[in-house]
């Protein structure tokens, strides 16, 4: 389990999020929204250790992950991350995409060579082995961007709104794949999102963020539907 | 948005002119001596192997330096810091390679007396001195890099692997072609470099192909001598071209972006201090030091205030021609899709791999005829032999600047008015001003330190300070040679001062 404990975080003099606890479960999903500039984004790699934290403190599994004094690496976090514009590495492969996140997780040339195939085959980017990002399609992309983050058999998942910029059809498409990793992968999931409506039939929690704070963190059906908040009423409009 | 005709075959014709007839002069001088009989004999093997001894050594010793350098100044947290180390870097390159040589010469002299083994009249001199020259070319070509390196990327790693794996799987691979292209400009540089070598009184080619035109008055000879060295660096100049494809080789707009401090910079600065600091500081202190007091200064001025003066001029000239030139050529490369257009983008970048000695001697024999006496009676020949020598450097400048800016802003001015000189004018070069700038001022400062070139086609009665310095020390006059240098010296910085607060004031640029 993710415990985030009362964290906040400044730049400078500039507050970008402040007392926000919540925790996230394996095999549990979570909804994180808000207006842009609510610091979604930085709690996202506050949680994943690319960010330090001024207060509080973030433990995952048991052992104390970030305090304002230490940092664990982001590698010894058991979590992985889907980013915003993908972070495909264009000098790299599809299939050393994957190898590369699988090298310290099995032993053995043939073994990470079957466990690649496996992954490919699951993400239907078998074939794909020797193409490079820029020679993929955008869902062929998004594809491979999930297929890295779970192949490194993290027991956390950190989303920061991969799904933007797709087309309906493509959505549908990863909702299928999220679905999937949900089933088999039983990861507990932090989903960045401002589109409600693409996933909140699958998802447990959701977290709104507003004003650096968290103002909402219940389940997604108790969401208050007279709402005087305007993000609130808008979000329950598209939900 | 195509170019005029007219412009483009007044602009081809100067290129024709300038840059490609000397160039088929050599080709044509080569051709016409199919037996190459001297290219093979033992000399001019050991002349290679010196030469490549040095270029390769100055290249592995600067890579040695100046990636660490790049690395230690991105992860520095403080502004103030990165941009003092970034200035003297900068510093460092802007201080001619023969002052360099005069310093580290008057230096090695003086820890001789202390320490016997110490000799830098060999080819490990050169390559030290060489080194501490152009290991900011690294520097600041991956810097570039980093500044324009996507984080995300190294994240997306880091959440996976540790950072050493990172680094090595990563940010290295994606930071090759910017390494590469700096490692190439330095071995470049250092192979067809002839100041450093024929102040050590080291046998290479370009103190060779000088001593055969000057001493023997062969310069069929001079010229056949400098085939095997400019096939080799031509080679790597449109190699490294393809290899570059359209990354663009600075960053003139973006402010400073911080890599995440995720790599020790402790260790790093052990050996990126030092280097720093004896590539820039220590020539400058050692020359204040060594000229003593200010009648050195004011007698030196005195002496030398008219050729300071012509060289000024001179440099202002020639790189206000190779401006207007190389913009016009750049517009006309970058926005064009013409094969042929190409092709003379890559021979526009051969200059680049021509030993200074040769283009002068190239010029010389071309417009040294009656017909053409004009050119060679009077200063039209240097500004001629800077344009070919320097054409390059205003073309990256320009060309990178020129990636920079999105074609549909002069897509959307079409939309107003069809007359190419409009939107030219007000997007395009608008938009480039920043790039013009520097541009302009790489070329004066390459222009005031030139001495392979000058020292050939120099008319009668005129005089650059570079050269008068260089005959200075034939006289072994130290006092006035260092206060010279400082003079020069200071002549740059305080240009450099000037354009960076041009950027700051003008042009908005934050250095922080």
């Amino acid at each position: 389990m993710i415990k985030i404990c009362n964290i906040s975080k400044y730049f400078g003099k500039q507050t970008i999020f402040q007392n926000i606890t919540f925790s996230l479960s394996s095999s549990e999903i979570i909804i994180l929204t808000g207006p842009s500039g609510c610091g979604k984004t930085t709690l996202l790699r506050t949680i994943a250790g690319f960010e330090n934290i001024d207060s509080g403190k973030i433990i995952i599994d048991e052992v104390e992950a970030s305090t304002p004094k230490f940092i664990v690496e982001p590698h010894k976090r058991s979590l992985s991350m889907i980013f915003q514009d993908l972070a495909l590495w264009p000098h790299m492969n599809v299939e050393k995409h994957i190898t590369f996140s699988l090298k310290d997780k099995i032993k053995g040339k043939k073994s990470i060579q079957l466990k690649t195939e496996e992954i490919l085959c699951d993400f239907r980017l078998e074939g794909y082995n020797k193409k490079y990002p820029t020679q993929l399609s955008g869902g062929e992309k998004q594809r491979l961007a999930i297929a890295r983050a779970l192949a490194s058999k993290a027991k956390y998942l950190l989303m920061d709104e991969p799904f933007n910029n797709l087309d309906i059809i493509l959505k549908d498409e990863l909702n299928q794949i999220l679905e999937k990793i949900i089933k088999n992968y039983k990861m507990g999931i932090l989903f960045v999102t401002h589109h409600l409506e693409e996933i909140s039939e699958i998802t447990d929690k959701i977290a709104i963020m507003k004003d650096t704070k968290i103002v909402y963190f219940d389940n997604i059906q108790k969401l208050p539907l007279n709402s005087n908040d305007d993000f609130v009423k808008r979000l329950i409009k598209k939900g | 948005m195509k170019p005029p005709r007219l412009l483009i075959f007044i602009t081809l014709s100067f290129f024709t002119i300038i840059i490609i007839l000397p160039f088929l002069y050599i080709i044509w001088l080569l051709l016409s001596d199919l037996t190459f009989q001297n290219i093979f004999e033992i000399r001019q093997i050991q002349l290679l192997k010196n030469s490549l001894i040095i270029s390769l050594g100055t290249t592995f010793f600067s890579l040695l330096l100046g990636v660490p350098t790049a690395f230690f100044i991105s992860q520095l947290q403080s502004n103030k810091y990165r941009l003092m180390i970034l200035l003297f870097c900068i510093i460092s390159l802007l201080i001619p390679t023969y002052i360099q040589a005069i310093v580290w010469n008057q230096l090695s002299i003086n820890i001789k007396k202390y320490i016997d083994f110490i000799d830098i009249y060999n080819l490990k001199g050169a390559i030290f001195i060489l080194t501490l020259s152009y290991f900011s070319y690294i520097t600041l070509l991956t810097f570039t890099g980093l500044q324009v390196f996507d984080r995300n990327l190294l994240e997306a790693a880091l959440i996976m692997q540790n950072k050493w794996t990172s680094l090595m799987k990563i940010v290295l691979p994606m930071l090759l072609p910017y390494i590469f292209a700096g490692a190439i400009f330095v071995f470049i540089f250092s192979i067809i470099d002839f100041a450093i070598p024929d102040m050590l009184r080291l046998n290479v080619y370009p103190v060779e192909i000088f001593i055969q035109y000057s001493a023997f008055y062969n310069d069929r000879a001079a010229l056949i001598l400098s085939f095997p060295i400019i096939i080799l660096t031509a080679t790597i100049v449109v190699f490294q071209k393809a290899y570059m494809k359209n990354r663009s080789y600075i960053q003139i707009y973006s402010g400073f972006k911080n890599l995440q401090s995720i790599y020790s910079i402790k260790w790093l600065s052990i050996v990126t201090i030092p280097s720093i600091i004896m590539s820039s500081a220590v020539p400058i202190t050692f020359l204040l030091i060594k000229t003593g007091d200010f009648s050195n200064y004011m007698n030196a001025w005195l002496s030398s205030k008219d050729q300071i003066y012509f060289t000024l001029m001179i440099s202002a000239i020639s790189s206000t021609f190779i401006l207007m030139f190389s913009l016009f050529l750049a517009i006309i490369i970058e926005r064009s899709k013409n094969i042929y257009i190409k092709i003379i983008h890559s021979i526009s970048l051969i200059p680049l791999a021509i030993p200074a000695t040769t283009i002068g001697i190239c010029l010389i024999t071309i417009w040294n005829q009656q017909i053409v006496d004009f050119v060679y009676s009077n200063s039209t020949i240097i500004v001629f032999g800077y344009t070919f020598k320097f054409l390059p450097f205003a073309l990256i400048v320009l060309i990178s600047g020129l990636k920079n800016i999105n074609k549909n802003l002069e897509e959307s001015a079409l939309l107003s008015t069809s007359s190419w000189l409009r939107i030219n004018y007000n997007i395009t070069i608008s938009l480039l001003k920043p790039s013009l700038l520097f541009a302009f001022f790489t070329v004066f400062i390459l222009s005031i330190g030139e001495l392979g070139t000058t020292v050939l086609i120099m008319p009668p009665g005129k005089e650059t300070i570079t050269l008068k310095i260089f005959n200075y020390m034939h006289y072994s006059d130290h006092e006035t040679v260092n206060a010279l240098c400082l003079i020069i010296i200071l002549i740059i910085l305080s240009l450099t001062g000037l354009v960076g607060l041009t950027y700051h004031k003008v042009f908005k640029v934050n250095f922080s």
